[in-house]
Order: C-alpha cells, then sequence, then structure tokens
C-alpha cells in the first residue's frame, strides 16, 4: 500500500501526463460537473460529477463510420478516422467514485459480450486506467450498497484511492493499476504506508458505510418484479404518474446505454452516428408505421425500472443500478427509484 | 365561487395555508366536484417536495405547503381525463389561464385552489450560499426563515436571500383566477415593478452581439438534450416537437451546438408570449442552464412592443392570435 | 497489443458493400419491391452464412439502416434478396435506388426458423401481405431439391388485401403448379378476373381445417391477422410449441445494444425474431 498527500495530487497528474497520459478528471462546465482533461489546473474532486463517467467510454454522439454517397461499386466506407489507434491514446480517469467505476463492469456486459464487441468502447476501456477515489461522505440521494457497491467498493477500479487525514492511500487493485504505478511512480510523491495509515483508513471504511445507503430493499423489489404479474401489476398506475417524460434519468445514469444510429451527409459524403437515447422518449419505440407499443409514460417507465431491475439482470446476472442517486436528486420532480422499489418491495404477488 | 379558505394572517401562515389546501382537496372529492387532486407532498430529499396525485378524501392529510413547492402542476393538466383539482401558485395559474385560452384544458373540467404566494426557494442558491459539497441532511422552511441541517453544521437563512429568480421579480404573487383561494392577498408578497424583472434582459442587451453569442454559445454548449425543460414546462405541450421530427429532419444526430441553439431558441420562440417566468425550465435543467435570460427577453418584447403580459386575463385572446392595425410592423421586412 | 486486438476485432457496425442487380415490383401501388443484392467482395459471404428466419441491417448510404428480413434462401448462391415496404426513410431511399446502386448489408442477425424441429414434419406456412416475405426463405429452402425430402407435406396459405397486392407473383405461380405443394392463395374480397378464394385469412385456415399431427405452422403477416390467426390454430389443436412466428420491433444495432428492441427481457435481434407460441406466451404483451 502506497501514500500521498492530498496536496500532491496535482503533482501526481503532472507526473502522469509527463508519462504522456491523457489525464482526465472532475471539470466544472457552468454549474454542472463532468469528466474533461485535467493537469496543469488545481483539481476539485466534488462528491459525484453531475455527469456520469460513462461518457468517456460512450460519449454522448460519435462517429461510427464514414462514407461516400455515390452509391457506386467505388463508394467505401471507413473506419479508419474514429479507429485509428492513435485516435485514443493511454489514459487515465481519477477521481472517479466506486459507483461510477462499478457502472463500467456493468456495461461490459452489453458492450463486450461474447457474441459482439463493441470496438469504440472497448478500444476506450482497453486504453483507460481507472482510479477511483473511495467516496467519505456518501449524499443524500446515494445509496450504493443497496445494490451491492458501497463507498469503498473496488469493482471496476485499476487502483483506489483512500482519504486519510491530509493524505491518500494508494490502493493497487488491478494489475493495469500496479503496472500504471510501477511505470508512473514518482518516488517524491508516493510512499509507502505504515500500517497506523493502513488502520486508519480502515476506519474511516466503518464510518463511511452508512446504514441508511443501505437501506433500498433492492433484492426484495427485483424478487417481486421477476414474477410473472409484475408487469401487468396496478402499481403502475400509480408510480410513473408525476414523470414528466424527460431523459435526465437515462442521460446521467452512469449504466443507462440505449443508442441511436443514424445518417448525418454533407455533400457527397456523411458519417454513421451514435447517440444517446432514451426508453423515456416516445419516439424510442416508435415503428415506421406509427404503431408504438410503448406508448405512453406508464410503459416508459415501466421499461426503465424493469430494464434496470428485471430484463438485465436474466440476461447478465446482475442489476443496471449502481445506487449513485443522480436520478434521484437530478428528477426536475423528485420521483425517487428508491421509493418506487420500496412500493414493489411490499406488493404481494400471488 | 371564490370562498375564501384557511384562518386569517396569523404567526403561522404556511401552517394555515396548508390547512387550506387539505381542506379544499377533502371537500372537493367528499362531494365528488373532482376525480383526482394534484397537489405537493413531502420529497424524499431534503428542500424537495413532489407532485401528489391524491383520489380519496382521507389521503388529503398527505399534502403540504411550504416554500419549496416548486413544481408547476399544471404541466399534468393537459393530458388529464375527467375533473381535477390543481394547487396553484401566481405564476401557475397564469399558464392555466393560456392553457384554458388554447384549448388544451376546459375551464369546467378543473377546480383551482389558489395560493397566495411569498416566493419559492431556489435549491442552487441554497447551495451556493452553503458551500458547495456541504451535505444537506435536513432543512426546514418557515415563513421567513429556513433551517439547514447537515454533518456537523446548522444553518438559517433567511428565505429573502434565497428566493429563485423569477419569484424575487414576481409581479402576481396572488392567483389571478381560482375558484379557492387559501389565506388572502395579505399573506402574499408584494408583486413587482415589470422593470425591476426586466432589469437583467435590459442589461444583457446592452452587451455588444459578440458577447451575448458567446455567452449563449457557453451557457448552451453545455444543453444535453435532454429536454427536462420542454417536458417541465407547463405551456409545451406539442404532441410532438419539432425536434422530435424525422421529417422533415431538424436537428442533427450531431450533439452540436447550432442544433443546440435550435432547439432553444425555438421553444423559447414557441412560447414567446405565453411564458409567464415559472421558472419551471430553469429548475429541471440538470447542468444549470439559465433558460430564464432568453424567456424573459420575449416576455419584455411582448410588453414592449403590445403591452401584453401573459395569462392574466381569461376572457382575452392569446398574443399571438390577435392583430390590431396600430400593431408595431418595423420588425418585418 | 491494444492495436492488434482491434485489428483482430470485427467491426460490427461496419456492413459490407452490396450492389443490386435486379428490383421487381411486387404491389399493384408499387409500395413493396423486392431488391436482389450481390457483395462487391466475394469473401463477404465466408461471414455472412444465414439460415431462413434471419434478417440483415440494410444501409442506404446517407438515408440510414434498418433491419430487413431476408427473404432469399441460402440455397440460392450468390446473392441476397430483400422484399421492401417503403414505410421509413431507409425504405423510402431504397425504393428511388435503381439497379447499379451500391447499398450497405451487415449480419446476418437473429435466429432462425427451427428447421431442425420441421425435419420430417409437415410444414403449414401462414402468411399475409408483406409477411410472406421472412416466409419465403424457409418456403424456398423446404421446396429446394437439396432438402425437399426432409419434410413431408408442405401447405401454404397465403392472402392479402386485393389481387395487386399479392407479393412474389411468380413464386406463387410456381409453386402453385407444384403438385408436391398445396396453395391457397386468397384475397379479401372478390374482384373482377379473381376465380381463387377470398375472405380473410383466419377465416379460411377454419375452413381449410389442416390437421395439426406431425405439423409445424408458421406464421407472418400484419400484427391484426396474427392476432387472429394464433387462436384458430391453437382451436385445430396445433401446440404453442409448434406454431411459429416472426415479432417486428424498431431497432437499431441488431446486436442487442442499443437497447430499444426488447420484450421483456427477450431482444427481438437476438432472441428473436422468431418466436413460438410458448414463448410469446411468457413474455408481456408489448409489441
Amino acid at each position: 500500500m502506497l501514500k500521498m498527500a492530498k496536496t500532491d495530487l496535482d503533482a501526481f497528474v503532472d507526473a502522469l501526463v509527463k508519462a504522456s497520459y491523457v489525464v482526465l478528471g472532475p471539470i466544472q462546465e457552468g454549474e454542472a460537473t463532468k469528466f474533461g482533461v485535467v493537469g496543469g489546473e488545481e483539481i476539485k474532486i466534488p462528491r459525484l460529477t453531475t455527469r456520469p463517467l460513462k461518457e468517456l467510454f460512450f460519449p454522448q454522439d460519435e462517429s461510427l463510420l464514414s462514407f461516400d454517397r455515390s452509391g457506386t461499386p467505388d463508394a467505401s466506407v471507413d473506419t479508419s478516422g474514429v479507429l485509428a489507434s492513435d485516435g485514443i491514446s493511454p489514459r487515465v480517469a481519477l477521481g472517479v467514485r466506486p459507483c461510477d467505476a462499478r457502472a463500467l463492469v456493468l456495461l461490459d456486459n452489453v458492450f463486450a459480450s461474447d457474441d459482439y464487441r463493441d470496438p469504440y468502447y472497448t478500444l476506450r476501456r482497453e486504453k483507460t486506467v481507472i482510479i477511483t477515489f473511495a467516496c467519505p461522505l456518501p449524499g443524500v440521494a446515494c445509496f450504493c450498497e443497496s445494490t451491492g457497491g458501497g463507498p469503498y467498493d473496488e469493482t471496476g477500479s485499476d487502483i483506489l484511492f483512500v482519504e486519510v487525514a491530509g493524505s491518500y492511500l494508494v490502493k493497487a487493485v488491478s494489475e493495469k493499476g500496479k503496472g500504471l504505478l510501477q511505470e508512473v511512480f514518482p518516488p517524491c510523491i508516493l510512499h509507502e504506508a505504515d500500517d497506523e495509515d493502513i488502520q486508519a483508513a480502515a476506519e474511516a471504511r466503518a464510518r463511511g458505510e452508512l446504514p441508511a445507503n443501505a437501506g433500498v430493499p433492492i433484492e426484495a423489489a427485483a424478487a417481486i418484479l421477476g414474477h410473472v404479474d409484475a408487469f401487468g401489476d396496478s402499481a403502475w398506475e400509480e408510480v410513473y404518474k408525476k414523470c414528466l417524460g424527460c431523459a435526465v434519468c437515462t442521460y446521467l445514469c452512469p449504466t443507462c446505454h440505449c443508442f441511436d444510429i443514424g445518417d448525418e451527409v454533407t455533400g457527397a459524403s456523411g458519417e454513421r452516428i451514435r447517440n444517446w437515447d432514451s426508453c423515456m422518449f416516445p419516439l424510442f419505440t416508435l415503428h415506421a408505421s406509427g404503431h408504438n407499443p410503448r406508448p405512453s409514460r406508464k410503459e416508459r417507465f415501466r421499461q426503465r425500472v424493469m430494464h434496470k431491475f428485471n430484463y438485465f439482470v436474466e440476461n447478465n446476472d446482475c442489476m443496471a443500478c449502481v445506487g449513485c442517486g443522480r436520478c434521484v436528486e437530478n428528477c426536475p420532480v423528485n420521483l425517487d427509484i428508491r421509493q418506487v422499489l420500496t412500493t414493489f418491495a411490499r406488493r404481494e404477488l400471488a | 365561487m371564490n370562498k375564501m379558505a384557511g384562518s386569517s394572517m396569523g404567526e403561522d401562515t404556511i401552517g394555515a395555508i396548508q390547512e387550506g389546501i387539505r381542506n379544499s382537496a377533502a371537500r372537493m372529492l367528499e362531494s365528488g366536484e373532482i376525480d383526482v387532486f394534484i397537489g405537493y407532498e413531502d420529497g424524499t430529499l431534503p428542500l424537495r417536495t413532489t407532485p401528489v396525485f391524491i383520489t380519496c378524501p382521507e389521503d388529503a392529510e398527505r399534502l403540504v405547503w411550504s416554500p419549496i413547492c416548486e413544481n408547476s402542476l399544471t404541466c399534468y393538466l393537459p393530458k388529464f381525463q375527467g375533473t381535477v383539482g390543481v394547487v396553484v401558485k401566481g405564476c401557475d395559474v397564469r399558464t392555466l389561464v393560456n392553457l384554458i385560452l388554447e384549448n388544451q384544458v376546459s375551464r369546467d373540467k378543473v377546480k383551482i385552489v389558489g395560493v397566495p404566494c411569498k416566493g419559492i426557494i431556489d435549491r442552487d442558491r441554497v447551495g451556493k450560499a452553503l458551500g458547495t459539497d456541504r451535505i444537506i441532511r435536513s432543512a426546514k422552511a418557515t415563513r421567513r426563515s429556513l433551517m439547514l441541517e447537515g454533518d456537523g453544521f446548522e444553518v438559517e437563512m433567511e428565505i429573502q436571500d434565497v428566493l429563485a429568480p423569477s419569484c424575487e421579480v414576481c409581479r402576481y404573487p396572488v392567483p389571478v383566477l381560482f375558484d379557492v383561494l387559501v389565506g388572502n392577498e395579505s399573506m402574499a408578497r408584494d408583486g413587482k415593478d415589470p422593470e425591476a424583472g426586466y432589469l437583467e434582459v435590459a442589461q444583457f442587451a446592452e452587451l455588444e452581439p459578440d458577447a451575448r453569442f458567446s455567452f449563449f454559445a457557453q451557457e448552451i454548449e453545455r444543453c444535453i438534450q435532454c429536454y427536462a425543460c420542454r417536458q417541465a414546462c407547463p405551456l409545451c405541450y406539442c404532441p410532438e416537437c419539432f425536434v422530435d421530427r424525422q421529417s422533415p429532419k431538424w436537428i442533427s444526430r450531431w450533439r452540436g451546438l447550432s442544433d443546440k441553439i435550435l432547439f432553444h431558441l425555438g421553444r423559447v420562440l414557441h412560447v414567446a408570449g405565453r411564458c409567464v417566468d415559472c421558472g419551471a425550465c430553469r429548475r429541471a435543467c440538470p447542468v444549470g442552464i439559465d433558460l430564464r435570460l432568453l424567456t424573459k427577453n420575449m416576455e419584455k418584447a411582448a410588453k414592449d412592443l403590445f403591452d401584453y403580459e401573459s395569462g392574466l386575463d381569461i376572457g382575452g385572446v392569446p398574443l399571438l392570435a390577435t392583430y390590431r392595425r396600430e400593431d408595431p410592423d418595423d420588425f418585418i421586412l | 497489443m491494444v492495436q492488434e486486438t482491434l485489428r483482430d476485432m470485427k467491426n460490427p457496425y461496419v456492413p459490407e458493400l452490396a450492389k443490386i442487380t435486379g428490383i421487381t415490383q411486387e404491389t399493384e401501388a408499387n409500395d413493396v419491391k423486392t431488391f436482389r443484392v450481390e457483395f462487391c467482395d466475394l469473401s463477404a459471404w465466408e461471414s455472412f452464412r444465414y439460415d431462413p428466419g434471419q434478417f440483415a441491417e440494410v444501409s442506404v448510404f446517407g438515408a440510414g439502416e434498418a433491419p430487413i428480413s431476408i427473404t432469399s434462401s441460402p440455397t440460392q448462391k450468390g446473392y441476397l434478396e430483400f422484399s421492401v415496404k417503403k414505410v421509413g426513410q431507409v425504405t423510402t431511399a431504397l425504393h428511388y435506388a435503381n439497379e447499379g446502386t451500391v447499398i450497405g448489408v451487415r449480419g446476418p442477425y437473429g435466429n432462425t426458423f427451427p428447421i431442425n424441429e420441421m425435419r420430417g414434419n409437415n410444414v403449414l406456412f401462414i402468411g399475409g401481405g408483406i409477411g410472406l416475405a421472412p416466409l419465403r426463405s424457409l418456403i424456398t429452402y423446404v421446396l429446394s431439391r437439396e432438402h425437399r425430402e426432409e419434410f413431408q407435406d408442405v401447405r401454404i396459405i397465403y392472402g392479402a388485401r386485393s389481387s395487386g397486392d399479392l407479393v412474389f407473383k411468380y413464386e406463387l405461380a410456381t409453386w402453385g403448379k407444384r403438385d408436391d405443394v398445396d396453395l391457397v392463395v386468397i384475397i379479401d374480397r372478390p374482384e373482377d378476373g379473381w376465380d381463387g378464394r377470398t375472405g380473410f385469412v383466419p377465416a379460411v385456415l377454419k375452413e381449410v381445417a389442416p390437421c395439426p399431427e406431425n405439423t409445424i405452422a408458421v406464421t407472418c403477416g400484419p400484427p391484426i391477422m396474427i392476432k387472429y390467426v394464433l387462436p384458430v390454430l391453437t382451436d385445430l389443436g396445433f401446440s404453442p410449441d409448434r406454431i411459429v412466428t416472426t415479432l417486428e420491433m424498431r431497432m437499431k444495432c441488431g446486436i442487442g445494444m442499443c437497447g430499444r428492441c426488447n420484450i421483456g427481457s427477450k431482444y427481438v435481434c437476438r432472441h428473436g425474431p422468431v418466436f413460438t407460441l410458448r414463448q410469446l406466451m411468457e413474455m408481456p404483451q408489448e409489441y
């Protein structure tokens, strides 16, 4: 275990930059925070960024390929511009919270399955080292522990930083993380931690794991949602009612991954674009014929909940939620997924 | 009609208004004059209440009132079947007047419970005043002050200091239309002079065009196109928004600045002469874009050019549905 | 190392270029056309081995991609066929394409009709309108010289609104001439010059009353037809495992990632598009 003074964080970033890594961390953008390129300026680690980490791997819009529209046999489809390996340099993402890191492991189920691998996502995943900062102070909307994670969870992290009295304890979690620390080891910044530090970290951890954070009966809710009658349960009539049908919850969710694909053209050439889409929008499932299998907000809201806590579980053996609380905090009408889950946990379906 | 409910102005105005809302809801549900009552109940987070749909009189106890009842509940009305009772603040009822004038809501299908409004707390302002990353664990609002508690702190703030920007310049805190007014007019804030509301816009207009554009570019670049502003807006009820049209397609799949600007300008133009500055769009924005600067400018234009203020006259005609010979037309080429 | 992984990794989003080599107008209104396409690069066939029931993502560069079932049969070598109704942006763009135009094709995607379960059995095909497109792949396969002997009796019941709406007239004529196929073609109402049956597919199915014994029924068509065909088959004694249909949902990626074509936990692009009635009974009615 290593140790670094908190005040050396910027020097640590500089060392990474010197070793030719693109360093990504929380940046302020107006009143919101998101992940972006850092270095040069002082880094502030917010409790949780407004926008999730996923966009470093699955950006809101990206080109999948370019083409010429001539429609002749000489027409070409080109991915070199997009997938040129030097297009994405080795990267380090730091200031990541455990919930966001864990979300990547869930997304791997989708984008890097046994059958198909999404090269855009997987390339970025392979080239990025994740440095997670344990959460010293979970917020009021957090429920990570209820989803199987926690403020000190290491899932998806390559390196874990734990803050203890003005220092970070630095733990290499994966081989990738170990490799990075060995490669970019600035001895004036990183020191060996002593037993006292490790003891202090353990105590901080014990304090940090708040029982309230674990209080959402997700397992019970998931069990009910897995019931054959759950889909038609009358409770859906009530729980969706205040939903406005915007995409705040899905766009800010670190595990939501639905997307749209379409062409954009300029003159004789064009690009095939992928961009985020949301199951909360009516257009999402609208057939060209005009038929819509999910015609109202009720069906769309049900889809979101069922997908996260039932369909995803059936297909991937884990739920598509890490309890980061962004959907809770940012919902314009305070439609709280924790309450919805509690409602279902209490349902009795014969 | 127009009965006064609740006690006269006492120490606990908030409590009296809340009682008035509960009583009105219970009475209306009991008598069968409404099918559902839309109000606020306690939220799951500090500084939050949440919309609630009450259908039996006993549940009226869930209804609350305080300066954190921020949502504009009229946004739920256009899609409702049956008769609805709804709690409205001064701004909300003006959106309702417009919905009625635009034939989206039938006046006889809605029972309006008006609240004389003292202004609503702005969560962003509270956060800024407190300092970022201090986590509020509980909050309690009284008539004048806001008590916040968190890990190792207790802070009291004057509500006046953390009001939503639209409330600060509100002209009509007392609902202009209601079936029941809970409390009385003296419980509301004083209405402000219109010029006070347009000060920011007027100052902004003084800037060079480049400076104005770069400000908007910077703000709107952040937009993630979640359309929460549109969905939260009581007056954005189009069955298909222009940005969702596939043919012709208005915006690109590239989430670029020009497309984001197109959306926001399109939306603002579409609410021109209709927007009442309830602030719902700004509150809904997850990345804090100040959309009010745009909407307020259109509101000012309606006032300056046509001496029109939206949502005040149930017997009137919407601004864009009228034409007078003396209307200014020098902007027409 | 990363670069090598990438080069080895097939990019599932990149379509193969394919040239349109034939266009057939199917309906009188010209809203359905069949496109025959050939890959520009012959090596593309190595990764494009398909079975009846599967679909492909077809691109018109500039208009986008749409999932379209493969109408040809793997027994027909050297080309693919897609029958396309003009409904959305991509299909409209495709309808404007000419012979020689190069489009994109990626796939094949989805599961297949249960050919192995059908072997040794009678096969009953029930189609309506453009729904004959996916069925045609399987019918051609079953009736092919290589495979005909693997199946017992073949019966096809096909209906359309009017004679002008019948697709695959050439194939219908060919199948009608064969003595190892029982073909019933129906249009909704009597028409001058129509000497065949009239009525709706479910009603005619009831009249024809095929025996369920050793028979697998495969039905594709407009949702309203399927809705009434399924109970008729059940009443005739077909078990839900032996009633097979295909589903359509809006989809984009075709490979289970974009997240929009699910019905319950089943993704139409991966677990479908072919489902048995038994499977449908276990899925939410959200399609």
